[in-house]
């Protein structure tokens, strides 16, 4: 009894704010797009699977989840690689250093996203400061802005801390005499890291990946400010059919198709923390 | 005569502190060498630092006449049981046993057969697929003592390992620690605070104190003769009262002139252990006092007596029989001990 009043509030809240949207979301991707106000015809009135028939044959939509998912990938696998070692040297640091590095981890999200983003268009872009450097050491202009590239570093940057956190908590809980007993054994710092380090860290790891893998797959702003014209990713595709062509129902079917393609990585993540 | 472990002059220091001064120790093939101390002693250093996980400032480390003062943990013929015993949470009982040996690269059956073997001797053979966590404290105990010795050390160090034990299975553990090391022929070191668990287990005992050496020897020369003071109430001697050493004999201050083995003249202290102490006139030496205070402790009761214009000296009496009680508190009574149950110590 007590324990249904407790949870009471948790289960209202998941109802009215995370099962209902996404309930009018699905009936609406079943709907037709018309002119008018609301644009759509009356949810579960006429349901028809037109919407979703086009994102399958219109490879525009599949051409997109490619994108999002290359994008994703990429962000994810670079995140992992600099946020382990960034995540390890915090765990190892000395305990006073610990809060004020990670705090500095952190410190990004002080300021507003749209406008670190915007600030990497300063850097990234043709005789930026990135290029000034690279153009200093001899490496001549990259051409960054506005590829694929620099759209895999903003998404990296951005969502670093996301991996870098997770991994953190895990790899700070370990005893370190479990390392000691391994070198102890006869195993060098690198076969250590291979059957001790790593394996103990997966949940962890797995955790910052879905932390980054998952939002960037529908990120917008950072292919909106960053990516070339061709970068039609997932989130850009939601926009244009939400705002550019007030087709509601289609974007409704788009975002459902993008959630459901999700829950695969996402089942997988789950497992793999549990 | 070649020692397995001979440290010359070991110097370990972390940022400014010293944590070990200069330390000199030869260690014989086979012993069973127990390295004891209170807290910040400098014992867990030591062992460190011949495990290969404390940077020497000075010194060196011999083992078996190879110098390993400057080698890494993975490249020494040396193990270590930790306190923690920091098994592998990720792999079973037998990937855990096995772990150096596949370090070495031995052959997988020969990996099987020899962890099998192993867990025989630890006796917990049916334990090979466990997880760490399935097991009980004193199954991971012997597990981590199995892993250890799997890749055949010279050298095997012991970080406490019976601290975490409950009474029963400690003692139990200790006679497992020597049948397997009488089966190995493997040298041990290990590390205790608990005086009583190195008197029962070491052929020698180091005691350590604030990074230095104070007295090496076996369990009966470290509990008979102490070398000073601090050995002495290290190892359970209650009372230490000044005394004066001249040609009319020895004077405890206090207490006056009494018969104890022959000192050289001077200043110096007598340690008195509560259990040579006697409640009544049956010794050479005897004092009155009055009872302040007592405990019964199971197997003897502790008297407190005061001395009038002297010291108080803690009496320990063995209930030999089963049965006895306190003596009330105010109770007048004299106390006596032999001449040899003196211990003297330079001041």
């Amino acid at each position: 009894m007590n324990r249904a009043l407790v949870l009471a509030p948790v289960w209202a809240w998941l109802l009215l704010f995370v099962a209902a949207p996404m309930a009018i979301v699905m009936a609406l991707g079943f709907s037709t797009s018309i002119a008018g106000v609301p644009p759509y015809t009356p949810l579960l009135h006429d349901p028809d699977g037109a919407n979703y028939a086009v994102l399958i044959e219109d490879f525009y939509y599949g051409s997109a989840a490619l994108q999002s998912f290359a994008l994703a990938s990429v962000a994810s696998a670079l995140c992992l690689l600099i946020g382990y070692p960034m995540a390890l040297a915090i765990a190892r640091a000395p305990e006073r250093w610990r809060s004020v590095l990670l705090l500095l981890v952190m410190l990004p999200f002080w300021t507003g996203f749209l406008l670190r983003i915007t600030a990497w268009i300063g850097l990234l872009r043709d005789d930026g400061w990135l290029d000034a450097a690279l153009g200093l050491v001899g490496l001549g202009a990259p051409h960054l802005l506005y590829t694929r590239w620099a759209m895999a570093i903003g998404v990296t940057y951005a969502y670093l801390p996301f991996m870098i956190l997770p991994l953190y908590a895990r790899l700070s809980k370990r005893d370190p005499a479990i390392e000691d007993a391994a070198a102890d054994l006869g195993a060098n710092p690198w076969t250590v890291f291979r059957t001790v380090t790593w394996p103990l860290s997966w949940p962890g790891v797995v955790a910052g990946l879905a932390l980054v893998f998952i939002p960037a797959m529908g990120e917008y702003v950072i292919p909106e400010l960053l990516g070339g014209p061709g970068a039609q990713t997932l989130g850009r595709a939601l926009w244009n059919e939400f705002f550019t062509n007030r087709d509601w129902p289609m974007a409704a079917a788009l975002a459902t198709a993008l959630l459901a393609a999700l829950l695969g990585p996402i089942l997988w993540f789950r497992r793999g923390t549990a | 005569m070649t020692y397995e472990v001979d440290v010359q002059g070991l110097v370990v220091r972390y940022g400014r502190a010293v944590a070990l001064d200069a330390l000199d120790l030869q260690i014989g093939r086979g012993e069973m060498f127990v390295l004891l101390g209170g807290s910040g002693s400098g014992k867990t250093t030591l062992l460190r630092a011949l495990g290969g996980f404390a940077t020497a400032s000075a010194g060196r480390i011999m083992l078996g006449g190879q110098d390993i003062t400057h080698l890494p943990p993975h490249r020494r013929p040396v193990n270590t049981t930790f306190q923690s015993y920091a098994l592998f949470p990720h792999m079973s009982v037998a990937d855990n046993v096995g772990f150096g040996l596949r370090r070495q690269g031995v052959a997988a059956d020969e990996i099987t057969r020899r962890v099998g073997a192993l867990l025989e001797l630890v006796r917990l053979p049916d334990m090979a697929n466990r997880r760490p966590d399935a097991l009980s404290g004193g199954q991971r105990q012997r597990v981590a003592l199995a892993r250890a010795l799997a890749p055949r050390p010279r050298l095997l160090l012991l970080d406490e390992p019976l601290s975490a034990l409950d009474r029963n299975l400690r003692e139990q553990t200790r006679q497992e620690l020597l049948r397997v090391q009488a089966e190995t022929g493997t040298t041990f070191v290990l590390v205790t605070h608990d005086q009583d668990e190195a008197l029962a287990i070491a052929t020698r005992i180091g005691l350590l104190h604030e990074g230095r050496l104070v007295q090496v020897g076996t369990p009966a020369e470290i509990y008979e003769q102490p070398a000073t003071r601090y050995v002495a109430a290290f190892m359970g001697a209650a009372n230490i009262l000044p005394a004066m050493s001249g040609p009319a004999g020895l004077s405890i201050d206090g207490i006056g002139p009494v018969q104890a083995p022959p000192a050289p003249s001077g200043p110096l202290h007598v340690a008195l252990r509560p259990e040579r102490l006697s409640i009544g006139r049956a010794h050479a030496n005897a004092v009155a006092g009055v009872v302040v205070r007592s405990a019964y402790r199971g197997a003897a009761i502790e008297h407190l007596v005061q001395v009038p214009g002297g010291p108080a000296l803690l009496v320990s009496t063995p209930l030999v029989a089963g049965l006895g009680a306190p003596l009330p508190l105010g109770s007048a009574v004299q106390v006596s001990w032999p001449a040899e149950a003196c211990i003297l110590l330079p001041s």
